[in-house]
């Protein structure tokens, strides 16, 4: 191989190029501005506070893997922050197992408790036996309200005050464009960089940390750190709308760099006047399992309940 | 020239491009878009306008969420 055209500002060999801003970055330069990108969002949303306990989510994938690696790096030398690691199993013979591999492979190198909670042991189900059952919500449905509900329980179970996810910007862009598309103005609210406000002491603030990273720059980083990750895909996935916004938005990039980053700024501008005006009553505890909730009863009981429906019929 | 071209997760394939391709053109050439993918040569990450030389393995990690 011979070398880039341009190297760095720096002078060494070009590692990355960033088409938006045409800048061409060594792998050192590229680490600094990821972690100062990082930085900077926690400390311009005060996304983690003093003394608190800092649950990473971690999947084995590639986003998770650097949110880890960063979450270390930012905040090892705090010693009032306490980070621990959070898996959820959703039981995805195949698949999940190679993710955990993964996350137990990171939290060692970087001597963070993990700690792997089931769905089964959680709700008696696994994705497997739940995939295919329902072809009119889908699996994906079901894993990502399953997931979110176990990991506020975990969080809680474990004493965790924030738990950290590894949303990059793409993944923000696809949910904005995906809302807009929907006409879902109300799930709008409960994006941008802080969560809204909540009083009920049962529901865990859940920040992303990484929106600020186009998936290409957190899967080089996750590449020049060496970290172990599952690239792998899911046997169950089905997001056919997702996948759609997702492929439109990288053509986008590619043609017009710059258009994640904007769609994601633009969308924090209408989050903070949206919930100016946001009329939505407060959540209320299910009356089923006693979990906070915005709807009566919540939606993993209801999930729940039609899963033994649809068994029952089989 | 000839490039040995492994994507993370499939079947290695080689490439067969003319004298002093790119990253960028060996993606082309595979009908890939390259916001989705992040390259190493030789295990060092590489931009998509770095020159390749015959012989080189490139290594491709998929930059798009995997469900």
């Amino acid at each position: 191989m011979r070398t880039a055209a341009d190297p760095c500002t720096c002078g060494r060999p070009s590692a990355v190029y960033l088409a938006y801003g045409k800048e061409h970055l060594c792998v050192r330069c590229f680490a600094r501005l990821v972690e100062k990108r990082v930085r900077t969002t926690v400390r311009k949303h005060r996304l983690i506070r003093h003394h608190q306990r800092v649950g990473v989510c971690v999947s084995g994938g590639k986003d998770s893997a650097t949110a880890l690696h960063l979450m270390h790096r930012l905040y090892r030398k705090r010693s009032d922050l306490d980070l621990v690691a959070i898996t959820v199993d959703e039981g995805i013979a195949g698949y999940r197992e190679h993710g955990i591999a993964a996350c137990r492979e990171n939290c060692a190198r970087f001597d963070i408790p993990h700690h792997v909670f089931t769905f089964h042991d959680a709700f008696g189900i696994t994705m497997d036996d739940v995939a295919g059952l329902d072809d009119e919500l889908g699996p994906c449905t079901y894993c990502g309200v399953l997931r979110r509900r176990l990991l506020n329980s975990a969080a809680r179970e474990l004493g965790v005050d924030v738990l950290v996810l590894g949303h990059n910007a793409d993944d923000e862009a696809q949910s904005v464009l995906m809302n807009l598309l929907r006409g879902d103005d109300r799930r709008m609210i409960s994006m941008g960089p802080v969560p809204p406000r909540t009083a009920d002491p049962a529901w865990i603030p859940r920040v992303r940390p990484l929106r600020a990273l186009l998936e290409r720059e957190t899967t080089a980083y996750a590449v020049a750190k060496d970290l172990t990750m599952e690239l792998g895909e899911c046997p169950h996935v089905t997001r056919a709308f997702r996948v759609a916004v997702r492929d439109m938005l990288k053509d986008l990039e590619h043609q017009y760099p710059g258009s994640t980053h904007t769609v994601v700024r633009t969308s924090d501008r209408l989050v903070a006047r949206l919930r100016e005006h946001d009329d939505r009553p407060p959540a209320t505890a299910c009356s089923s399992c006693g979990e906070p909730s915005s709807g009566d009863p919540c939606m993993v009981c209801s999930l729940l309940k039609r899963v033994q429906e649809k068994c029952s019929t089989d | 020239m000839r490039i040995l071209v492994r994507v993370i997760g499939k079947e290695p394939n080689t490439a067969e491009l003319p004298t002093a391709a790119t990253v960028g053109e060996l993606l082309a050439a595979q009908g890939v878009n390259p916001v989705t993918m992040i390259a190493t040569v030789g295990g060092r990450l590489v931009p998509e306008d770095a020159e390749l030389t015959d012989g080189d393995e490139v290594v491709l990690y998929p930059a798009v969420s995997g469900g």
